[in-house]
């Protein structure tokens, strides 16, 4: 339902800028079209260690409803987790609440969090980063043990400068 | 807290951006697009440079109160003034309007504050109270017509709170006439629960008339309400069942709400109503106001028909009752009612944003009387160097106490368990120092009294608790429990433990939560909980066909015809039958199931995608019988019996499959799994899902019937259906009921060998599962009831025509598709 009045506070339940940012460049276009967000019931669940499992997911998020499908994100060559998934719902609201109530609290002692999505497609399980993971696992500054440790390209330093051979 | 402005200002931001102002003020931690992907919000929002006047306003209007540091009369007057200045602006008039209408029914602190604001305005420029007025009251009728009564209660209370600029009388004539509603619907026999509600708004409403700047409303009119709404008083015969705790040891009597309310009420009479604890914002302008114009208030028409299904009563709740020092209000004093009522609104309307909510929790005693709390983090045992006369009450005790009255309300809080985790969960991020202690004691008030907690609650506590301490790692001063590891394992207690341990489990994995633990606890992690995969039974040499249970596994992961599988499942049959074993199908059957587990032990997915493919083998072992279906659970739940809470999710899986139906799943556990099993929190867990599930699809079913225009032969489906699910229903409560019931009597005795201790705690347990399942079964039945009784009152006479022939007709249907079938 479309929120007719402003809230005298930030709603928690509303898609992140990530969404928006995709479809900058028609952005005026897409204006009249429906809203892809309206009925999601699928979640972006980000920041999970690579080590979670499912049943941890589940066990944390059918908090909020019963879970229709998982899926894992998977690194696009070793295809082991590499710390993103998707949580699908059976109800649009589940996946409100789940935002709501979820989305920035902790799992496996990790902030997670948590984006409304479109729905999972064939083919977006995968990192997309170069060596096969998520893309902020490239190029990260900081230690990580739950991700792998540092940045990928970081830890393969030399090949930094490939990019300009 | 972030952007109280939300959208309004992001939108200034824009236009600020598409000049480039952004650039100059750019945030330090301003970060390269790549490395957004995760991080929590973009930060390139800007504060806007120039502010039009509405934006300053919703500003302050919304700060009001807020800081502790900031004269709330002079923001009041502050606020009024640049109001009236800018009054000629439809933009302010309209965004004024909208803001605080929306502020009234979302943060309930700020009433009064707000309205001394439009009582201060309107002395400066009479039409801005003349135009709230006819908004709010218009707003006021919309609620009353829908039968919001959150909403409708909070616009009136914001109307009560002006009542010094309403001509005459005011709301009184409002509250006389929705006592006499009140009147009417006790008489039905109020068994919907809405002439408690109604009373109960009229009663909360009264501090704050009695509070408010002075208006035409007198005592006198006061006690007379009352006295009336005293008379109306009707007890929900489902009311026993929502009780908190039972038994002799039960640490307070159950205590409704609204009688809490109106008991302390007619105290107050006798007292000359103080209200001690309200804040009085207005005072200081009382010259002003009183000579302010006055508005007419229009009549409130009563609404002619009530729907909204069933209002269930409000018991009293509290971790802090009978502490050494009364660090919240006695559960019988006004103030304890109208603080309960204030912040119980404030969390059940945030829910949308948990941390703003934990943020006015924290700040409560900014929105009240001055030195109505102690400072805020005064530990607990300074309470007692404040001096006498002094309030002990502690504003983190009176927070955290609302949040679990939510968890623990009967027979549903009104939102997700989860959202109210999750605000205790902010409320500590924000204030640790203050707020641990305060839920220390919480968790010890709650564990002390287990033996008297409804087993539900219980279930509640256990699922709150692992997942509080999975979101502060883990830290817990295990060590004051560990004398009662020496407990019975059916003891409530020594069971809390280790369900607790257990539910941990599930959130991290064994080897972290043994870290956690004191040696003494080791027991409660067994080695074997640590294995990723658990045994193959079939690898062991002492059980029937190891070497069918291995070539078994091998064809089902191999992705053999259905032929080879059944070939050889019918040869174990045969072998078992010649060996002369009682019901030889059951080897075949067990087998299948445990390879099926085994094949999809990685991970649940795993498993789905096996059941998925397997899925006419498993219906059609099912189908065998019900004695068939239990076998299936039980060989899931002895495959994960290190893992019990793996299994119960496989099993849902199973019951979504159709593969078993609700009936077996309860029947297991309640006849099959031992009668050790009902203090598992996993049992529990299967049970109330399973139960729950057909509940809802029964409801589901209900409501399908009253879609309006429905085509005949799809309302005799719907129909047919609904009465298919609800004899289903009634079957499984029954055998429920049939078999606690027994246990609980000891018609059915323990197992041999059960000392007389546990014998006790056996019967106890279902004893107290029965309360609980009989409580689901009751409300649904009298859900039922009014739905049908609901749909007689609005009935026409050609639509009961019309059910019936529809009913007929599903009745044929029925016969066909039985036909069909066989």
């Amino acid at each position: 339902m479309a929120q007719l009045v402003q809230s005298t506070v930030e709603r928690l339940d509303r898609p992140s800028t990530y969404y928006d940012k995709s479809n900058k460049r028609n952005r005026d276009e897409v204006q009249h079209k429906e809203d892809p967000l309206k009925d999601a019931t699928t979640l972006y669940v980000g920041n999970l260690s690579f080590y979670t499992t499912e049943e941890q997911i589940h066990e944390l998020f059918s908090k909020c409803g019963e879970i229709k499908r998982l899926v894992m994100g998977l690194d696009r060559f070793a295809k082991t987790p590499c710390g993103f998934c998707f949580v699908e719902y059976y109800t649009h609201e589940d996946a409100l609440d789940c935002m709501k109530y979820v989305g920035g609290t902790k799992l496996d002692e990790r902030i997670v969090r948590t984006d409304l999505d479109p729905g999972f497609k064939e083919g977006r399980q995968y990192g997309r980063g170069k060596s096969g993971g998520q893309v902020r696992d490239e190029y990260r500054e900081d230690y990580d043990a739950g991700r792998g440790g540092y940045g990928r390209s970081l830890q393969s330093g030399k090949e930094m400068g490939h990019e300009y051979d | 807290m972030v952007d109280r402005g939300g959208r309004y200002e992001r939108d200034n931001r824009d236009r600020e951006r598409d000049r480039g102002g952004y650039r100059d003020h750019r945030p330090q931690h301003f970060k390269k697009r790549r490395y957004q992907d995760d991080d929590e919000r973009d930060y390139r929002q800007q504060r806007p440079r120039y502010e039009d006047p509405m934006v300053r306003l919703r500003k302050d209007v919304l700060a009001i109160a807020e800081s502790p540091l900031i004269k709330v009369e002079d923001s009041i007057r502050s606020i009024a003034k640049s109001l009236s200045a800018h009054w000629d602006h439809e933009a302010i008039r309209k965004g004024f309007i909208s803001l605080i209408t929306t502020l009234v029914v979302e943060q309930p602190f700020k009433i009064p504050f707000v309205a001394a604001i439009v009582l201060c305005a309107n002395a400066q420029k009479h039409e801005i109270g003349k135009l709230v007025m006819d908004e709010f009251v218009t707003r006021l009728q919309e609620c009353l017509d829908k039968c919001e009564w959150r909403n409708f209660k909070l616009m009136l209370r914001f109307l009560a709170s002006v009542s010094c600029m309403l001509d005459g009388e005011g709301v009184a004539t409002l509250l006389g006439d929705l006592a006499k509603l009140t009147d009417d619907l006790a008489a039905d026999g109020g068994s919907s629960g809405l002439s408690e509600e109604l009373s109960y708004v009229i009663l909360i409403t009264i501090p704050y008339i009695i509070t408010a700047a002075p208006g035409g409303i007198t005592e006198e009119f006061i006690t007379n309400l009352i006295e009336r709404l005293e008379g109306m008083q009707v007890t929900a015969s489902v009311e026993p069942l929502l009780a908190p705790y039972t038994g002799p040891n039960a640490p307070y009597p159950a205590m409704n709400t609204t009688a809490l309310l109106l008991n302390a009420l007619k105290e107050e009479c006798a007292n000359g109503f103080k209200f001690e604890i309200l804040a009085r914002p207005w005072e200081p302008f009382l010259a002003e106001l009183e000579a302010a114009t006055k508005h007419f208030f229009p009549t409130i028409s009563m609404p002619t028909s009530l729907a909204g299904g069933t209002i269930f009563p409000k018991l009293y709740f509290s971790v802090f009752q009978g502490a050494v020092h009364e660090t919240v209000p006695a559960a019988t004093s006004i103030t304890s009612s109208i603080l309960r009522d204030a912040i119980g609104d404030t969390i059940g309307l945030l829910d949308f944003n948990r941390i703003a909510c934990a943020r006015f929790l924290i700040d409560v005693d900014c929105y009240f009387a001055p030195n109505a709390f102690v400072k805020r983090a005064t530990p607990f045992d300074k309470i007692s160097e404040v001096p006498e006369g002094k309030s002990t009450w502690k504003p983190e005790d009176i927070c955290v106490d609302a949040i679990f009255t939510n968890i623990f309300q009967l027979p549903q809080p009104e939102h997700k368990l989860v959202y109210y985790h999750a605000t205790l969960t902010e409320v500590c991020k924000l204030a640790p120092q203050a707020v641990a202690p305060s839920l220390g004691r919480a968790i010890r008030y709650l564990y002390r009294n287990l033996e008297s907690m409804d087993v539900e609650l219980r279930y509640r506590f256990i699922d709150w608790f692992a997942h509080h301490l999975s979101n502060f790692g883990y830290t817990w001063k295990w060590t004051e429990w560990i004398v009662d590891l020496e407990l019975s394992k059916v003891h409530p207690k020594r069971s809390f433990i280790q369900e607790a341990v257990e539910k941990e489990i599930r959130l991290s994995f064994a080897n972290r939560i043994k870290s956690t633990l004191p040696e003494e606890y080791a027991g409660l992690v067994p080695e074997d909980k640590e294995k990723e995969l658990p045994d193959f039974k079939f690898e062991a040499d002492d059980i029937a066909f190891p070497e069918e249970g291995k070539q078994l596994l091998n064809l089902i992961r191999q992705k053999a015809p259905n032929e080879e599988v059944d070939t050889l499942m019918n040869a174990i049959t045969d072998a078992a039958s010649n060996k002369g074993l009682s019901d030889p199908s059951k080897y075949a059957r067990d087998m299948y199931m445990t390879c099926i587990c085994h094949i999809g032990a990685k991970s649940l997915s795993h498993v789905l995608s096996c059941i998925e493919r397997c899925k006419d083998k498993l219906t059609q072992l099912g189908q065998e019988s019900n004695q068939a279906q239990r076998q299936i659970v039980g060989t899931v739940m002895r495959y994960w019996h290190e893992q019990p809470g793996v299994g119960a999710n496989v099993i849902d899986k199973l019951l979504n499959y159709s593969i078993l139906t609700p009936l077996s799943v309860i029947e297991w556990a309640i006849l099959d799994a031992g009668r050790d099993v009902l203090p598992r929190g996993h049992a529990w867990e299967m049970v109330n899902t399973t139960t729950r599930k057909v509940v809802s699809r029964t409801r589901n079913l209900a409501a399908a019937r009253s879609v309006p225009d429905l085509p005949e032969d799809q309302m005799a489906m719907v129909e047919q259906g609904h009465e298919v699910a609800k004899a289903e229903q009634a079957e499984l409560f029954k055998v429920v009921m049939e078999s606690l019931g027994k246990y609980a009597d000891g018609t059915v005795p323990p197992p041999e060998g059960t000392s007389d201790d546990d014998a006790g705690w056996l019967k106890w347990w279902a004893a107290s599962w029965l309360r609980a399942l009989k409580r689901q079964s009751d409300i649904e039945e009298a859900e039922e009831a009014m739905r049908v009784s609901g749909g007689v009152a609005d009935g026409a006479m050609d639509e009961d025509a019309a059910e019936g022939e529809a009913v007929a007709e599903a009745e044929a249907d029925g016969e066909n598709a039985m036909e069909e079938e066989a």
